[in-house]
């Protein structure tokens, strides 16, 4: 009898062990929530595999909201952001100098009234991210 | 105390228990998150914002037009969902040149709505919070229109020099082939590639609006 209760008790401490490692293993891959910028269209999954290139990306830090409006006298939009480093990154069908850490700031040009102006990034693998800012310049 | 005698059966029926207790634990464990996590999502996206005091301008899809005599429509948006839209009429200001996009124009009255059409509103959200009045209503070109930018990303396939400029070829992942011209207003990146460094095998992308490169960007071999 002193036997079968040492093989529960150590079935037992098994499960408290791996119970643990389960718990940290959740702890990281829990992703962090910023809700502090809502331009982003970044789709980054928890890397695993250190093998696997990095997953593309595109964040506009600046404008900082898709819906904008500037006044008739502005004539130019500041377009500021981030992508993956080495990645081509347009701006209404520009291409923009990216730095090498993947930042970008581009001025383009303004139409009087509603202005849709597409940013899109995109990888040597084809894989293509867009941000689509509605910019109306006028009163 | 009376000591029972261990036989094999009996460590193994206990090794069995143990070892069930601990899959049983692990398997809660790691589902509990990975459920909740899941809801938490179908929740955000089922879940669009509400149009609030700070809200000055929507863009969407026009989903049912005004009828006929009546100022309210309904727009589709992404972010705040259907959004009741009251629009008594505003005079349409004069537009400045389009720079190769397609352009897109005021309205003056909403009965010149009609359902599936892009628009950007800009007005406020009305003192209930219900619905959005619009000051002006913009009517985007349609999302097929010429004018887009696209990527294209692939190894050229072949190179055509006449005098008009340069054609390229440009065969995409998926086998298709696609060309674009080449103008003395495209750029070539990185700094200090040329035109000539864009010969038959070359990896690039191309950055194209409406058939012409607005740049070509040679990639790593």
């Amino acid at each position: 009898m002193r036997f079968r209760i040492g093989s529960v008790v150590v079935g037992l401490a098994l499960a408290v062990s791996m119970t643990a490692v389960a718990l940290a293993q959740a702890d990281d891959d829990t992703p962090a929530v910023d809700d502090a910028v809502p331009v982003d269209t970044t789709a980054v999954a928890p890397v695993t595999d250190q093998s696997a290139p990095p997953m593309l990306f595109l964040h506009l830090a600046d404008p900082a909201e898709e819906d904008v409006e500037v006044p008739l006298g502005t004539a130019q939009l500041t377009v500021r952001g981030v992508t993956l480093p080495g990645a081509v990154v347009s701006v209404d069908g520009y291409l923009a100098v990216i730095d090498d850490q993947g930042g970008f700031v581009v001025l383009t040009p303004l139409d009087e009234g509603a202005n849709e102006i597409e940013v899109v990034a995109s990888d040597g693998q084809g894989n293509q991210v867009t941000t689509t800012l509605f910019v109306v310049r006028g009163d | 105390m009376r000591h029972t005698q261990l036989t094999f059966g009996g460590r193994l029926r206990a090794a069995f228990i143990g070892g069930g207790a601990s899959l049983v634990l692990v398997a809660a464990t790691l589902a509990g998150p990975v459920l909740a996590a899941d809801q938490t999502t179908a929740a955000a996206a089922q879940t669009p914002e509400a149009i609030g005091p700070h809200t000055h301008q929507l863009h969407g899809i026009v989903k049912t037009a005004p009828s006929a005599g009546a100022t309210t429509f309904t727009l589709t948006t992404v972010r705040f969902g259907d959004v009741t839209v009251s629009f008594a009429g505003a005079t349409p200001r004069g537009r400045g040149h389009a720079r190769g996009r397609a352009r897109s124009f005021q309205l003056a009255t909403a009965a010149d709505l009609k359902a599936g059409d892009r628009v950007v509103v800009q007005g406020r959200t009305s003192a209930d919070g219900k619905s959005f009045v619009a000051r002006r209503v913009h009517v985007l070109p349609a999302k097929d229109a010429p004018g887009k930018p696209t990527h294209l990303v692939g190894t050229i396939s072949s190179v055509a020099t006449a005098s008009a400029g340069t054609t390229l070829t440009i065969r995409l992942a998926d086998g298709t082939t696609q060309s674009v011209s080449i103008s003395s207003e495209t750029k070539i990146r990185p700094e200090g590639k040329t035109v000539a460094d864009l010969s038959v095998g070359t990896r690039v992308t191309v950055v194209s609006k409406n058939g012409t490169a607005s740049g070509v960007v040679v990639l790593p071999a």
